[in-house]
């Protein structure tokens, strides 16, 4: 054994320059001047019958259950719908959803795998923060459009990358349009903040900090979770000692649902409570229980799926159940729609003679666009990339989300 | 004081939460040797199932078909999936089990969707909250402690003191023994897979008001499930419930004379907690000292 | 001395020659049928699984501790290399080196609560390391560093000048991970062929035998663990130098326990096997899309019916049955089916040498990884 080690050992040296020597000659004959899967042309991913498109979600694990009916059913669905109308300039949409498992590393490899194996002309949706950044600098030095971001994190879209958009309102802006509403009505609340313990959270937390800036509220406590917790009472609780008097919520909505409970049902405690518009859907209302959701602000920028006497919605049911295999609406399948619904709209503003230059451009130039089951208009720029910056007030009253007063905002897009 | 008080009765229905789950995943250990990996995502996939009856039935009648179809689940997992892999290193049933994780999780989302759906507490356990002093703990938490003591009550009973439940232990600690005595090993094992896949129904129908019914709603319980368990000590019943509300205890705790100092550090506390533990007690606070095979 | 023209050696100039050919190979009939720059990327990263991985095995397949944690020892390596690139310009080398170095020290401190636990305890104890992690990368003092809950972006790694013409940035990158896998690789198996590996083994199948044999147990055991950390530290920082992104959610519970999973797939106790494992783990969707392309999601919707959802959802369900049907038929992972095939079918010896890169069954000292896999 200790011969064959030897052996073994000088071999190896042997063996490591001639490899080296292979490498040399190969990288003599190879010509490597031109980038790895270049572009070929301003827009791979369009043929004259078709543009691919692609997004990277969790299609599978535990994540699976609340994100994908956004783009297998809401994205995908609109697209089929478009497509049976004619789609785009007589171009079907093909939309390529890669399973990431939400996990950053797999993001990076799946949306390396869209550019350039299945060389999709844009990227679009894209969820997540911490899976979106592990590709989103990849996709800017390839020149790949990164259409409407699924992430609240501002750092997508501040400072303005060309290519890139973003999709729901970033958190700091919604943070900020919340914290406007204490300093208003609330002048001298305690808050507590009750926060996921990630970008999120914080996002929230900066700007509920800016929104109340110069006015009388006081931040009294900061309770913070981990996304495993889904029991909040001790953390209510202890909001409660600290002699909080409103209570915020950056919380998925179980988590938001179970502070709205705990704090009424549990503590009997009949605290103003401001939650994100993460949390503004039916689910949290039947989650929490109509009695203890009731009172309970947010903001939105879409319809619930529950107005069925809306037509957007009406129509937006209709397409799921047609082309969405059959998906319940929910505010994820409403989300997606939206994003197709932006995507279209700049694909048709682009033209026929389509380029990823001209997409950017087209998209840009969206001014005052309202999508059918949106309630603000979008509007982008070329220093402006966010889409909603605006959002609409919402109040539980009976059970359901009631809208009320002027939409709020700070549209950064001149008029 | 008060705030402290506040924050251990909170830690407790916390913890009874951890406990009702490992009640099950002791139950399979103490029966069959395997830890279930799967243990949170057949209890969510039970849930799921009781409220497809609960739109046909009231409430009991549909806890108790649930129970039923849940152990025949449990007892065909152990036949067609756990049997052929018998005797192999406890690694690969390890891997079975993680396997079978995924399986339910899609299978529930495929089926039923994703989206969180509201689940009815027993009527018993709606009302007002108890109060006593600055104490307020919901009735639907003293019904999940109540109903994992009368578990654990029952199980003990049934494991130390019937024919069957001797047979079992019997069956896992030593198969070959149990054989040459005419024990049917392979029977017990699957009675072993019933029981603890209808104990993890009972923990997902008490805990998904709380949780909300979802394809993930158990995943942030089972790791903290499986942590009470070891810490109570994989043998032990009891070890399970004292496990799980020490855990809950001390998380609280943490969060509310910790966490305020360096920022949230709850579930890091109670970690470093349980190894210290293990470091000290190497088969949990109640396990009993297995012996070693040389 | 024997002769260098072994088969065995044969095999390995072989394997050798095609990983330093495998980046350019695209360019040439008829490899660009299935190759592309995006395969490169691929095995770039199994490269990186695979040194992540050795270290796993030599600490639950050689020395038998089962380990749920892996995945926090990685993230510790790839957060010190980052650190050390990003807040003091330490060049990628030395700060690779150096988060090796740490996190095997780490490694070494952790092994001592290890001592006294064993299976589920010690699964236990290691998933904690894993879930306290994301909460510690964010604490007050240690954000300042980590830059807590956003992470740490790192500028992009370029190929250096002095390659220019012969690598693109993705060929580079793969030369750049490969080169340490195959070292890597290398020293276990040497390690694993020592003293100190059969040590490991003899503590693995019974302690007490293993301390009559003169092993210090502790020592040993200690040793284990910092070994796979020292692993798990390199293919970390190889992990953050070729991402250039690193944050508290890059390595989470599932990703770690997949870890787990395939050194298991491929099998205990064999490099080999890692190889297989780490070829699985990255090409693990496109695993499921294969079998996917065959139609298998859109049968449940046929047999069972009834309004449900997109068949994309089942794929979660085909990814675990496939781990269910391999650990059925394969017990002992891929390499221990490969030698149970062995002696039974006439084409043993192509499959061997093909899949274990050594031929026949000539060389019977190699056979100390398949003796110890019962």
């Amino acid at each position: 054994m200790d011969i064959s080690r030897r052996a073994g050992g000088n071999f190896l040296i042997r063996a490591l320059a001639l490899a080296l020597f292979a490498a040399g000659l190969l990288g003599a004959v190879s010509c490597t001047s031109e980038e790895d899967g270049g572009d070929g042309g301003a827009s791979p991913g369009v043929s004259d019958t078709e543009i691919v498109l692609g997004t990277h979600f969790p299609l599978s694990q535990h994540l699976a259950a609340a994100y994908s009916p956004i783009a297998t059913a809401g994205m995908k669905g609109y697209f089929d719908y478009i497509n049976a109308q004619g789609g785009v300039h007589g171009r079907k949409i093909r939309l390529i959803v890669e399973d990431d498992h939400y996990t950053p590393s797999d993001t990076a490899e799946v949306v390396r795998k869209l550019v350039e194996q299945d060389k999709v002309f844009a990227v679009i949706g894209g969820l997540g923060t911490a899976t979106h950044s592990a590709a989103a600098n990849f996709l800017v030095e390839r020149g790949v459009p990164d259409m409407f971001v699924l992430s609240g994190a501002a750092k997508f879209t501040d400072p303005v990358v060309k290519t890139r958009f973003g999709g729901n309102p970033d958190y700091i802006t919604e943070g900020k349009i919340l914290g406007q509403y204490i300093a208003k009505e609330h002048p001298d609340a305690k808050v507590a903040l009750i926060l996921q313990n990630d970008d999120f959270g914080a996002d929230g937390e900066r700007g509920i900090r800016e929104g109340i800036e110069g006015s009388g509220v006081e931040i009294v406590a900061r309770e913070a979770y981990e996304s495993l917790e889904t029991d909040l009472t001790s953390h209510v609780q202890r909001a409660r000692n600290e002699g909080a008097d409103l209570l915020v919520a950056y919380t998925l909505p179980p988590q938001g649902a179970n502070v709205a409970k705990v704090a009424r049902e549990v503590l009997n405690w009949d605290v103003p409570i401001v939650v994100t518009g993460v949390d503004a859907t039916d689910i949290f209302i039947s989650l929490a229980g109509a009695e203890n959701a009731e009172g309970v602000i947010s903001v939105v920028f879409g319809k619930q799926a529950y107005q069925t006497d809306d037509p957007g919605i009406q129509k937006h049911a209709e397409i799921m159940k047609t082309y969405g295999g059959g998906a319940e609406p929910s505010n994820l399948t409403i989300l997606g729609q939206a994003m197709g619904e932006l995507m279209v709209e700049a694909l048709q503003k682009a033209g026929r003679d389509l380029t990823r230059d001209k997409l950017i451009e087209a998209t840009e130039s969206i001014r005052g666009f309202r999508c059918t089951i949106c309630l603000v208009p979008v509007n982008f720029s070329d220093s402006d990339h966010r889409p909603f910056e605006v959002e609409v007030y919402v109040k539980v009253e009976g059970g359901k989300w009631v809208e009320f007063g002027e939409p709020v905002g700070f549209e950064s897009t001149p008029e | 004081m008060g705030e402290f008080i506040q924050q251990v009765a909170t830690g407790l229905s916390t913890g009874s939460v951890y406990a009702v789950l490992a009640l099950a995943i002791v139950l399979i250990y103490q029966s069959t040797r395997i830890v279930n990996f799967a243990q949170g995502e057949m209890a969510m996939f039970s849930t799921f199932i009781a409220w497809a009856f609960l739109g046909q039935m009231s409430f009991w009648p549909a806890f108790f078909v649930t129970l039923v179809v849940s152990a025949a689940i449990g007892a065909a997992l152990e036949r067609f999936v756990l049997r052929p892999v018998e005797g192999a290193p406890v690694l690969n049933s390890v891997i079975i089990t993680l396997g079978l994780f995924t399986v339910f999780n899609s299978l529930a989302l495929w089926r039923w969707g994703g989206v969180p759906r509201p689940f009815p507490s027993p009527a018993v356990f709606d009302g007002s909250p108890l109060v006593v002093g600055t104490v307020t703990i919901s009735r639907l938490n003293i019904g999940i402690f109540c109903m994992s003591l009368a578990i654990m009550a029952i199980l003990f009973v049934f494991l130390n003191y019937t024919k069957v439940g001797l047979a079992m232990r019997a069956a896992a600690e030593n198969p070959a023994a149990a054989r040459m005595v005419g024990i049917h090993v392979g029977q017990m094992l699957s009675i072993g897979w019933a029981l603890s896949a209808a104990v993890g129904a009972v923990a997902g129908m008490l805990l998904a008001p709380i949780l909300a019914l979802q394809p993930s709603m158990m995943f942030g319980v089972i790791i903290f499930a499986f942590a009470a368990a070891v810490l109570g000590g994989l043998n032990s019943l009891p070890g399970a419930i004292i496990g799980g509300l020490v855990l809950g205890v001390t998380q609280n705790m943490a969060g509310t004379y910790v966490s305020p100092h360096t920022g949230s550090i709850d579930i890091t506390v109670a970690f470093v907690a349980i190894v210290v533990v293990l470091v000290v007690r190497p088969t949990g606070l109640l396990g009993r000292e297995v012996k070693r095979r040389v | 001395m024997e002769s260098v023209l072994t088969r065995r050696n044969i095999a390995l100039v072989a394997l050798l020659a095609f990983l330093v050919a495998f980046p350019y190979l695209y360019r040439i009939q008829p490899f660009n049928q299935v190759l592309d720059p995006f395969r490169t990327f691929q095995v770039t990263r199994l490269a990186i699984w695979l040194v992540i991985l050795l270290g796993l095995n030599l600490l639950t397949g050689y020395s038998g501790q089962i380990s749920l944690g892996h995945g926090a020892l990685v993230a510790i390596g790839a957060y010190t290399t980052a650190v050390l690139m990003h807040e003091f310009g330490v060049p990628v080398v030395f700060a690779v080196l150096a988060a090796g170095l740490f996190t095997g020290a780490i490694g070494f401190v952790l092994g001592v609560p290890a001592l006294r636990l064993t299976g589920p305890y010690l699964a236990i104890a290691t998933l904690a390391m894993m879930l306290a992690l994301p909460q510690i990368l964010k604490l007050n003092g240690i954000r300042e560093w980590t830059g807590g809950v956003s992470g740490i972006l790192l500028s992009t790694p370029r190929a250096p000048a002095v390659v220019e013409g012969f690598m693109t940035d993705r060929q580079w990158l793969y030369f750049a991970c490969m080169t340490p896998a195959v070292i890597m690789a290398v020293l276990a198996w040497n390690i694993t062929h020592s003293h100190t590996g059969r040590a490991f083994i003899a503590l693995r199948d019974s302690e007490v035998g293993a301390q009559q044999m003169g092993v210090n147990v502790p020592l040993y055991k200690m040793l284990a663990f910092s070994l796979s950390a020292f692993y798990a530290g390199i293919g970390g920082g190889l992990f953050v130098f070729t991402e250039a992104f690193m944050s508290p959610d890059t390595f989470d519970v599932n990703l770690s326990i997949t870890m787990l999973v395939m050194v298991v797939l491929g099998g205990l106790t064999s490099i080999a096997g890692t190889v297989f494992g780490a070829t699985v783990m990255t090409f693990r969707n496109d695993l499921v899309d294969l079998s996917a392309s065959l139609g298998l999601l859109g049968l449940p919707g046929k047999i069972v019916p009834g309004e449900e959802q997109s068949s994309e959802t089942l794929r979660g369900a085909l990814y675990g049955l496939l781990l269910i049907i391999t650990m059925v038929f394969m017990p002992r992972g891929f390499v221990g089916f490969v030698d149970e095939l062995r002696g039974r079918a006439p084409w043993r010896r192509a499959a061997r040498m093909f899949l274990r890169g050594r031929g026949g069954d000539a060389d019977p000292a190699l056979d100390a990884t398949s003796d110890h896999a019962e």
